[in-house]
């Protein structure tokens, strides 16, 4: 949140759009609010369905795997999916958001990798972080674009 | 409160989808000692692109025990599938060759959820109806991929199920950028898969164009996506361009095969048992409906291109296309769901069921997912193939404790039953000799331990690349010229080694007993120490290499 109100302070484009009383985040925010209770539910299943399967794994273990494969993988896609949080369901959001958080981060890492020559180790770490806040960026702008055309009509 | 049955299903399907994928691979366990159910030499130096990756932090050389020893040696692989395996295992703690395997299984059942959100958009009752056959992508030739190793085909497969949602999704905003993200993913993940996707956003925007009157404004999605597909596939494209072009014009042909016999167990149409009536009806009622509304059949352009192109081999083309067919059962659903919907739409069982149509689609779809996976799945065996735990102890051992010095401690690998797949000898880390197999036989038979053996220094290919500018690229050619001819066998003097990989179990006990007779042969000798055993292997040191080995 503190980051949000600090991008109000500094981004002219949202306080005139926060001046006239309908702010574009509000919804987006709403609908985070409103994903965060799926997406908890949706893990702590799939953590369950994991820990089933893999039985005969330490529990730490196989809670860790699915953590780190939704911090690694499905936040960053998920996030893009904000894009089209008006258009796409829950179920289609979660799904394609996974796919696509799969490939962006690859994409980013092969492209930082041979760029940068950044090694592997440090790149697992900040590619899902670099891609999350990208698409943050993304959907923040497009939220914004999305208002303006609102009004425009 | 209605109970929204549609995701608890979907959490069913998966939990179910995920057993059948790891269960018997897997033995329940995320983490295991060594590599599981790898059968294959592509599943050897795949997974093993994703250890050096991590081993070296980078991706731009080929490893350098493949390749003579040299270190500058472009690699060319497509790296996406590599690279996700390289992060996805730093940030688990799962074993790169766990993660491997781990993330082909879970990118394919997640191409069952893009293809039940592809027939949602066409009809969700449809759409429910088709997961019936989802269990297929793990039964029969279907799992042959993870056996084999071809996660990064596995991949590009699923990301093809993608490009198709995009496409039938464009009129979201910015679908553009998530076509070029998907087409780039697509070529670093695969080649052929690549083109596959080209062919099938091709016909469909062709399709589109004529329904449309011929409005080219269609075509701003894919031109748009090349904003985003340009730049980030830019390192890689002009290697796969140069090794497109390399193979289009060499001798053996890339595209044209000689021969119409598969050389890897494929998927055809009977895998599908008593599904396969329900497949073709759905096909015909599928293409019948789709042709009745023009709008619709946009559902249909996309699969009935893959479905065409999973044929091509029929007409002499590469039997690797086949390797598309793992994917039927995921193009199938379409075609599936159509024929239980129909069917649940006979007049006398739609009288007694509208109410809970929706429910009863589910339940006819989990009891055909039950009863394919009762009649057809075989949980694969993870032990019995090539790696086995003392095994592997030994090719650590290996790693750990001989140097990486390439002329000072060169390694033979006496003949073993996994090395007819070579994509073994990777796992060592480090450049191994092998004997030839045929003389090693034929001394067998005479039973003598002989002086020299044909041996050969083990070079994944000849042919490489250096890269000396962005488009540029040197040719190197590993070992000597005429190992073109000879495949590199050279009789050898077998004492000329620093290290001796002696296999002590084999199939055969005259393999165990000749393998013993060089073992306990050169121990008489006093330059010879044995400085690892276990129940696999005995590896032998020799402080004198070159010297006499085999006389008193």
């Amino acid at each position: 949140m503190a980051g949000i109100v600090s991008l109000k302070t500094i981004i002219p484009e949202l306080i005139a759009l926060e001046n006239n009383n309908n702010n574009p985040l509000s919804t987006l925010l709403n609908q985070i609010k409103q994903d965060l209770k799926s997406l908890g539910i949706t893990l702590l299943i799939l953590t369950i369905i994991f820990i089933i399967v893999f039985y005969k794994e330490n529990i730490f273990t196989t809670i860790w795997t699915v953590l780190s494969f939704v911090l690694t993988f499905i936040l960053p896609g998920f996030t893009l999916c904000y894009l089209w949080y008006d258009k796409l369901d829950f179920i289609e959001r979660f799904i394609i958001g996974t796919m696509l958080g799969l490939i962006t981060v690859g994409i980013l890492s092969y492209n930082l990798s041979m760029y940068l020559n950044l090694n592997i180790k440090i790149i697992s770490t900040i590619a899902p972080i670099i891609v999350t806040l990208i698409y943050g960026v993304i959907v923040h702008y497009g939220e914004i674009n999305k208002h303006r055309e609102k009004i425009a009509e | 409160m209605k109970i929204k049955t549609e995701p608890i299903f979907l959490i069913l399907v998966f939990g179910i989808l995920l057993f059948l994928g790891f269960g018997g691979l897997f033995s329940h366990q995320l983490v295991h000692d060594f590599p599981q159910g790898t059968i294959a030499n592509d599943a050897f130096y795949k997974y093993n692109r994703a250890h050096y990756l991590i081993e070296s932090g980078n991706f731009k050389y080929q490893e350098w025990y493949t390749a003579e020893g040299r270190k500058d040696t472009d690699q060319d692989d497509a790296p996406l599938t590599y690279f996700l395996t390289a992060i996805y295992s730093l940030n688990s703690g799962i074993p790169d060759f766990d993660t491997y395997q781990f993330l082909g299984i879970l990118v394919k059942i997640l191409s069952v959820f893009v293809m039940y959100l592809i027939i949602r958009r066409l009809n969700k009752k449809i759409a429910l109806a088709a997961i019936g056959i989802a269990g297929f992508i793990f039964i029969e030739n279907n799992f042959i991929s993870f056996h084999y190793g071809w996660i990064p085909i596995t991949l590009a497969g699923s990301l093809i199920v993608l490009v198709i949602w995009i496409l039938l999704n464009q009129e979201l905003k910015y679908s553009w950028i998530i076509l070029g993200l998907a087409l780039a993913s697509i070529i670093l993940a695969h080649l052929s898969e690549f083109w596959y996707a080209i062919l099938i956003i091709g016909l469909y925007f062709c399709y589109l164009l004529l329904i449309n009157k011929f409005d080219f404004k269609i075509l701003k999605n894919p031109l748009l996506a090349l904003i985003v597909f340009i730049p980030t596939t830019l390192y890689y494209l002009p290697v796969s361009l140069r090794q497109f072009f390399s193979l289009a014009s060499s001798d053996g042909g890339v595209v044209l095969s000689a021969s119409r016999i598969p050389t890897f167990p494929i998927t055809v149409l009977k895998d599908f048992g008593f599904l396969l009536p329900l497949i073709i009806v759905g096909a015909i009622l599928s293409v019948y409906y789709c042709l009745k509304e023009k709008e619709k059949f946009k559902f249909l352009v996309p699969i009935l291109t893959i479905m065409a192109v999973s044929f091509l081999p029929l007409f002499n083309f590469s039997d690797r296309i086949y390797q598309i067919r793992f994917f039927w059962p995921v193009f199938f659903m379409l075609f599936f769901g159509f024929a239980i919907y129909f069917i649940l739409n006979f007049n006398f069982i739609k009288k007694y069921l509208k109410q809970y149509s929706n429910e009863v689609i589910i339940l006819v779809s989990i009891s055909l997912l039950f009863l394919s996976i009762n009649y057809y799945y075989t949980a694969p065996n993870p032990s019995s193939l090539i790696v086995n735990q003392d095994m592997w102890n030994g090719m650590q051992w290996i790693q750990q404790n001989i140097p990486e010095n390439i002329n000072d401690n060169s390694i033979l690998v006496v003949h073993g039953d996994s090395y007819q797949q070579v994509g073994t000898f990777l796992m060592f880390g480090r450049i191994i000799h092998q004997i030839k197999d045929e003389d090693y036989l034929a001394k067998l038979n005479t039973g003598e331990v002989a002086e020299t053996y044909p041996i050969r220094k083990f070079i994944h290919g000849y042919d490489y690349y250096k890269r000396t500018g962005f488009f540029t690229f040197e040719p190197i050619k590993l070992g000597k010229p005429e190992w073109e001819e000879t495949r590199g066998w050279e009789e050898t003097d077998l004492c000329s080694f620093d290290y001796y990989v002696i296999d002590i179990p084999s199939r055969f006990p005259q393999v165990t007993a000749y393998n013993l007779k060089i073992r306990e042969t050169l121990l008489k000798n006093s330059n010879f120490k044995e400085v690892f055993s276990n129940g696999w292997y005995s590896i032998l040191k020799n402080n004198n290499p070159g010297a006499d080995c085999l006389g008193e």
